[in-house]
């Protein structure tokens, strides 16, 4: 079957549509991402431009490869029914096998193109150093300091992870305008009676804070606490929700790319077999239509969650170019994906019952 | 339980086909606005026999071959090809099928089109490519196997679909109007592969709306109207009751065909056409230097 799987990559991936994807690669890796990227760079660093770098190219491929291979996956069908099933209908090969080879085909075309997006983001970020990776994001009410000095807040169910070499919280309060424009405050994490780590910071505006987290050597167990205490009086300090987040030392920036291949893998297989299916039943451009429909919630909102491939897209990117390396799909995402493909290729083996236009 | 070989090739009984109507398989669900092109065809082939399906168009030629092919399913009837259904892997690998209009991808060079047409056939790797260039050669497109599909005119696109409808050495052919765009050269090159097709004992269902077409290869044949077949049998025996004739003469002199209008005249009849014999083209191609 590998014939037919080489003649589902040819069409998925036309030799025309392959330069282009390679030429708005190339652009994206060359291009100068803004007065963003400068202003990243001018508060943070080179490691900020890399990640903004890395951000628009990834963001630029999911715009453009997600459309793309979910209109060709949904033609496919169509295709076959309008002009290829002359010639493939009466062969041997039954219609399942046809299928699963062209599945096939057109995974490596995605692979193919995901591999060129991979290139140039790691050709626009140019460097790839030690970085951080997200591990958790803590679930909590939004919390806030508003009183004068000693004042404090406490956010006493941050999890029992085993903290591993490298790992720290990032907390990303913001600073609302009160009695002037800034907020001395002492970030402090605590397990019982052990302090894992502290930062004095003086905020404004919307900050980040990271606290370096004691190896586990001085872990002594037990739940981790954040206390947020006010050192001088100044302005109201909030912790809106999902605005702390665990993180662990990661060997290198280019793992960020690796996490959005694999997420962005997950997704264009998922919603290609999805599309693929929807062919079996309708006009391809309309299944394309549907199956971008089915999956905007998911891409737009993170709609269910961890089990939909491409639920987490959004919140990775915004990782990225915050220069933290987003987690691997996880298990749930996995199964998630492997159930979108199995329903979509059903889909698309009973929606081909009869070769012919008309079952 | 009979044997292969004494199994028909085809076997049609009350075979209906509808389709649905304007406003799609909803309304054909209820049974509402379905537009029926085969009403209950009875027919039977045996093998090493050749079939010539003749009608006006859209007399349902088509669908029936498709049917055969396995391309569309029927509403209803009784359809057995070489024993089986022809949806089935076994009956596919021993059925070879050209479409009227040769939709093989255009993308692939002729060599590696006919390699993955090989591939889906079952043929094994090691045969392929021998095959697709002997069959290449045998329908004259050797110098072509290089070239996308996606450039060959009409011609050379029949040509190639009769290499793949028959390099994997079908049991039955089913040929959809094989004769349209090809030229001269062509139309004795198919004469010559059917001929061959028989010789090992092959079936041939052949379509067109030309009689001229099936008349000569045919051993019998189908006259298929509104989708119905209205009247089967030889060639000669179908026709023996018509009263318009075709006469080819070899070596036909002036003086020889002023004397047969003449005695044509005499006896109340008339030559209502006077033309070139239906093989002159491939005569002057050759004579020209044309090969094949």
């Amino acid at each position: 079957m590998i014939p037919l799987a080489s003649l589902a990559l040819r069409r998925t991936l036309p030799p025309g549509l392959l330069v282009v994807f390679a030429l708005l690669a190339l652009a994206a890796a060359l291009r100068d991402w803004g007065a963003s990227a400068e202003v990243l760079a001018a508060l943070g660093g080179d490691a900020s431009t890399r990640a903004a770098s890395r951000q628009g190219v990834w963001l630029l491929a999911a715009a453009l490869l997600v459309p793309a291979l979910a209109a060709r996956a949904a033609a496919t069908i169509p295709r076959w029914r309008r002009a290829d099933a002359a010639w493939l209908a009466p062969r041997r090969t039954g219609r399942v096998a046809c299928l699963a080879a062209t599945f096939a085909g057109s995974s490596v075309g995605a692979v193919l193109a995901l591999l060129l997006f991979f290139a140039a983001a790691e050709l626009a970020a140019g460097e790839s150093d030690a970085a951080r990776r997200f591990v958790r994001g803590v679930e909590h009410p939004p919390l806030h300091v508003l009183d004068g000095p000693g004042a404090y807040c406490e956010l006493d169910h941050l999890g029992a992870d085993e903290l591993a070499a490298g790992a720290s919280l990032l907390v990303r309060p913001t600073v609302a305008p009160g009695r002037g424009p800034t907020a001395d405050v002492l970030l402090q994490v605590r397990r019982g009676d052990a302090v894992l780590g502290e930062v004095a910071a003086l905020l404004t505006g919307r900050a980040s804070v990271e606290i370096p987290l004691a190896p586990p050597a001085a872990d002594a167990g037990g739940a981790l606490q954040l206390v947020v205490r006010r050192n001088a009086p100044g302005a109201p300090v909030l912790l809106p929700d999902h605005s702390v987040w665990l993180l662990a030392a990661a060997s290198a920036e280019r793992d960020g790319s690796a996490a959005l291949f694999a997420e962005l893998l997950l997704l264009l297989l998922a919603l290609g077999a999805v599309a693929l299916g929807l062919g079996a039943w309708m006009r391809g451009a309309v299944a394309t239509l549907l199956a971008l429909a089915l999956w905007t919630p998911t891409l737009a909102w993170g709609a269910a969650g961890t089990w939909a491939p491409g639920g987490r897209l959004a919140r990775d990117l915004t990782l990225l170019g915050d220069g933290i390396v987003p987690p691997a799909p996880q298990p749930a995402a996995l199964a998630g994906a492997a159930l979108a493909l199995g329903a979509g290729l059903a889909l698309a083996a009973l929606g081909l019952r009869s070769w012919g236009r008309t079952p | 339980m009979p044997d292969a070989a004494s199994t028909p090739a085809v076997r049609l009984a009350g075979l209906r086909k509808a389709f649905p109507g304007p406003f799609g398989p909803l309304t054909s669900f209820v049974g509402a606005a379905r537009r029926e092109v085969l009403h209950g065809i009875d027919l039977e082939l045996a093998r090493g026999r050749m079939l010539g399906l003749v009608g006006p168009n859209g007399s349902g030629k088509t669908t029936l071959l498709r049917l055969l092919a396995g391309l569309e399913r029927p509403s209803a009837g009784e359809l057995v090809v070489l024993g089986g259904t022809p949806d089935s892997g076994e009956v596919r690998r021993r059925v070879g099928f050209l479409s009227e209009d040769s939709p093989f991808p255009p993308e692939l060079r002729a060599g590696a089109a006919l390699e993955l047409l090989a591939a889906l056939q079952g043929i094994s790797r090691g045969e392929r490519r021998g095959l697709a260039a002997t069959w290449l050669e045998r329908v004259g497109l050797a110098a072509e196997a290089r070239r996308p599909l996606g450039r060959f005119s009409k011609g050379m696109l029949r040509r190639f679909g009769l290499a793949q409808a028959l390099l994997h050495e079908p049991e039955l052919v089913l040929l959809d109007e094989p004769t349209a765009g090809l030229d001269a050269v062509g139309v004795g090159l198919l004469g010559t592969l059917l001929d061959e097709v028989r010789a090992r004992g092959g079936a041939v269902v052949l379509s067109s709306h030309l009689l001229s077409d099936v008349f000569d290869p045919a051993d019998e044949l189908a006259v298929l109207i509104d989708g119905s077949v209205r009247a089967r049998g030889a060639p000669a025996e179908l026709v023996s009751g018509l009263r318009r004739v075709r006469l080819e003469l070899e070596d036909a002199s002036p003086e020889l065909l002023a004397r047969i209008d003449e005695l044509a005249r005499a006896s109340g009849a008339e030559v209502a056409h006077r033309g070139p014999g239906s093989n002159v083209l491939l005569e002057l191609y050759r004579r020209f230097g044309a090969g094949g």
